[in-house]
């Protein structure tokens, strides 16, 4: 006979044959029945409900009814036990009808039940997208005929949900499924369909119709799932303390890759319990296990067996501890199309997944390798295995941040490195600058000292001589040129001319032999130059140049003069403006220049006409040269001499800086060698006092 | 076979052999072979047409368990069932444990059929596998295996005539904590 009690590890054959005593094997989901028996069984049940419900009246069932109360002894006892189930159930349901009255309001109960079916919208649309693809490519009559079965099917179910057992609605759907199947192979309008879109369509079936019936089947309270279930979540948590270890499963638990598949499996399996539909549960365990196979490969290093798989799977339900764990299996078991549970991937896993659960069923001191002494203590509390689940989390958390604080360690060291490279790159790289610059210098400084030394000495020179002391003033009109500000410019610009007439006048000074007249180089911009005053100073810088001087020195006076405008009308006239471009340089580059032609033979001849000029009106000239009232004027410029102009620059008062005059009136007097010899001197005073200047 | 990948063929645990030229899907699932789960994987057995028991012949423990997993076997599949009996690790002959003739004693008893294999090198496996597809094509030529029972694990697929959907059980019977 087929036993319910705790299973031992040897179970006789007895135990496992029908309990009807028919020779056939019997099995637990069917109350230890055989098939056979079970279904009689079950029309039995039926029978005697419906009697009860419409009194007894004998027909052909209740004689198969009778039949079966012939059944050995051992057994009626039991079907005493089940009869008055029944019974309190048919009792239930009449208080049920009690309310329902009439018939009517039965029909709008089932409405309310339609209702309620067809409320599951979202998931029913969200299926009816997936199988889109599918449906597009069916034609009319095939969708017709789909909508119109899967119609029935519901109606059919609805119709035995409130009267029947589980088991008999579980008869019903795997009937309809087969009804289905055959319907396909056999209806003329399907037979444009392969097997693949076939198989499709049962599937969606199978999926649309458990969706929406998914409310009255799964758990139904004729049953004991819920019991199981809360049976089966109290074991697993008196369970918590076993670990891989107890199982002898080889899951690295310290190691994070592994640890994050045990994580996904464990959500996977966790999923089963909101999907509705069998195969989406399935699904859920195929996820599961495959996850679990992966972390396997990981932890053992090779494709791992069902001796290492089995293990893993019941250490993952009992860390998962899943949700009414019992009615989903019984649920799949149900109503999952039987095909698909007895073969491929899905039906592997989930006759792997029953194993586990009925492992943890029983499980005994012995299944873990333990004795029953410590079993007990673990079960109670007493004691706690050393390297628990939580443990090994904590240090895979642990590990987690090690790993994590590794690596960033590693980039620290190579950045560091990476710094200390760079750092010595540079050190080296300013050595070598350093020797390079001290080399440098050194080789400057070998060279230098030569230079220097004879350069200080003209300023000794100068100092011992009594006429480079004399020399100081040239700073004066400097600072008086400042006040002048307009016709600064302008001055410049008459400057240049005259400079530029510079070479002409120096290669025409033997023509004007005698003529003092400083001015002697104008050209047409002297013409054009109206006012005295600009005259005269063109003619005092003149005189200067060839006096050898340098150039900023006769600025001041111009403007003062009344005709400012005259001034300014004059470069913006004619051919001056082209020389307003490079005032300073130009008269800078000059007295070189000057220098060399005071020293050639035809330089000795210049210095004359400024004598005049010069030393008369030195006196009273000071700062307001436009006192002074006449200047011989007369240039040794043969192109254009005019009296008008010469009338001009006699009215305007020579503006010759001081040490100019000085240096002319005293080399008037001496001879011509006297006169080079002192222009030496002078120059190089000048050049001494440039220098201290700058 | 802890060596052997998990999923043979395309699809899940399945290979296709031909026998007499017919075309047979085998569909194979490995079963967790510790002792301990000797009661639970019951399950397994459901519908198998076929169940291949293996031991390892350089450890006799594993060779010892054997009656009692027949039991099982014998007990939970049809009486058709057919039963193979194969002592794996041929190759490592040196470390044999169990002799090949006692073995085919207790195989020639208890009407199993019974071949030495390798897992590792391979040798017998192929056969091991045909041999017992073709005893079920046998049993179903014979009339004691019902095509069209569910529980009798053999499906016959009328949409591709010819092909059989076997379901074979293969046990693992090496139990590593047997002693």
């Amino acid at each position: 006979m087929y036993s319910t009690k705790n299973p031992s590890l040897r179970i006789n054959e007895a135990d496992l044959k029908c309990k009807n005593g028919c020779g056939y094997y019997g099995n637990a989901e069917w109350g230890g029945y055989c098939s056979q028996c079970h279904h009689e069984h079950l029309q039995r049940e039926r029978l005697k409900k419906t009697g009860s419900l419409r009194g007894f009246h004998h027909g052909e069932r209740g004689q198969i009814g009778d039949k079966r109360t012939k059944s050995p002894v051992g057994f009626s006892k039991f079907e005493e036990k089940k009869r008055q189930q029944a019974e309190k159930k048919t009792k239930q349901l009449l208080k049920l009808s009690v309310f329902r009255k009439s018939s009517s309001l039965k029909d709008s109960n089932r409405a309310e039940q339609w209702q309620e079916l067809y409320n599951a919208t979202p998931e029913l649309e969200k299926l009816k997208q997936d199988y889109q693809d599918l449906f597009s490519s069916l034609s009319q009559p095939v969708c017709h005929d789909v909508r119109k079965f899967i119609y029935s099917f519901n109606a059919n179910v609805l119709k035995y949900a409130d009267l029947s057992p589980v088991e008999e609605l579980s008869e019903i759907v795997q009937n309809f499924y087969q009804v289905f199947a055959k319907r396909m192979e056999a209806n003329s309008i399907y037979i444009d369909l392969n097997q693949e879109k076939k198989e499709m369509l049962l599937d969606y079936v199978e999926k649309y119709v458990m969706t929406c019936l998914y409310g009255i089947l799964f758990c139904p309270p004729s049953t004991t799932d819920e019991e199981k279930d809360l049976s089966i979540q109290n074991r697993i948590r008196q369970l918590n303390w076993v670990n891989s270890q107890h199982l002898d499963c080889r899951i690295n638990e310290t190691k994070s890759e592994v640890c994050d598949l045990v994580y996904t499996a464990i959500t996977d399996i966790l999923g089963m319990d909101s999907a509705k539909a069998p195969q989406d549960k399935l699904n859920c365990v195929v996820r599961c296990c495959r996850n679990i196979f992966l972390l396997l490969q990981q932890s053992v290093g090779g494709p791992a067996s069902a001796d290492e798989f089995l293990p893993a799977l019941i250490f993952i339900v009992l860390k998962a501890n899943p949700p009414r764990l019992k009615s989903n299996i019984n649920y799949i078991t149900r109503f999952c199309n039987a095909s698909r549970l007895m073969s491929g991937e899905g039906g592997y896993y989930f006759t792997n997944l029953c194993c586990a659960v009925s492992f943890i069923e029983n499980l005994t001191a012995e299944s873990l390798n333990m004795s029953a002494d410590e079993f007990e203590q673990y079960m109670s509390g007493e004691m706690v295995p050393p390297s628990t689940w939580e443990s090994a989390l904590m240090m895979c958390e642990g590990m987690h941040l090690m790993y994590e604080q590794l690596a960033m360690l590693e980039d620290l060291h190579n950045r560091y490195t990476c710094f200390g490279e760079g750092a010595s790159a540079l050190k080296e790289e300013m050595q070598k600058f350093k020797n390079d610059i001290t080399q440098e210098v050194s080789a400057v400084l070998a060279r230098t000292p030569l230079t220097i030394q004879p350069r200080k000495t003209p300023t000794d020179i100068d100092s011992e001589n009594p006429t480079c002391e004399a020399l100081p003033p040239p700073i004066v009109p400097q600072i008086v040129a400042p006040q002048l500000g307009l016709d600064l410019d302008s001055v410049k610009k008459t400057d240049l001319a005259e400079d530029m007439q510079l070479d002409i006048t120096t290669a025409s000074v033997p023509r004007d032999g005698l003529s003092l007249s400083p001015s002697f180089g104008f050209s047409r911009s002297l013409d054009e130059l109206m006012t005295p005053d600009d005259m005269f100073a063109t003619q005092e810088s003149l005189s200067f140049v060839q006096g050898l001087t340098s150039v900023s020195y006769d600025i001041d006076l111009s403007d003062l003069s009344a005709d400012n405008s005259y001034v300014e009308d004059v470069p913006a006239a004619d051919g001056c403006k082209s020389s307003v471009v490079f005032p300073l340089e130009a008269k800078e580059d000059l007295t070189p220049s000057l220098l060399d032609t005071t020293e050639s033979p035809t330089g000795d001849q210049l210095p004359s006409p400024i004598k005049p000029v010069c030393t008369g009106e030195y006196q009273g000239f000071a700062a307001q040269g436009w006192q002074i009232p006449s200047i011989p004027c007369e240039t040794g410029d043969t192109q254009s001499l005019n009296c008008d102009t010469c009338g001009k620059t006699d009215s305007a008062p020579s503006q010759v800086s001081v040490e100019r005059t000085v240096d002319s009136a005293a080399s008037v007097d001496r001879s011509a060698s006297q006169k080079q010899e002192t222009l030496a001197k002078v120059l190089s005073g000048l050049m001494t006092t440039f220098d201290s200047l700058f | 076979m802890a060596d052997c990948p998990h999923t043979i063929g395309v699809e899940f645990g399945t290979r296709i052999i031909e026998v007499s030229g017919q075309k047979i899907k085998l569909q194979i699932w490995d079963t967790a072979g510790q002792e301990r789960f000797r009661a639970v994987t019951r399950s397994y057995y459901r519908g198998a047409a076929g169940a291949l028991m293996v031991y390892d012949i350089t450890r006799r423990s594993t060779y010892n368990h054997l009656s009692s997993w027949l039991t099982d076997t014998r007990n939970l599949t049809n009486p058709s069932t057919v039963i193979f009996l194969i002592g794996n690790k041929c190759d490592l002959d040196a470390q044999r444990d169990v002799t090949y003739e006692e073995a085919k004693q207790f195989a020639d008893e208890n009407g199993l059929m019974f071949v030495e294999a390798s897992a590792k090198t391979g040798e017998n496996v192929e056969e091991a596998f045909l041999e017992t597809a073709k005893k079920i094509y046998q049993s179903i030529q014979d009339g004691r295996l019902d095509l069209n029972a569910a529980e009798s694990g053999v499906q016959h697929k009328p949409s591709q005539p010819g092909r059989n959907t076997l379901m074979n059980d293969q046990q693992a019977n090496k139990d590593s904590c047997a002693c």
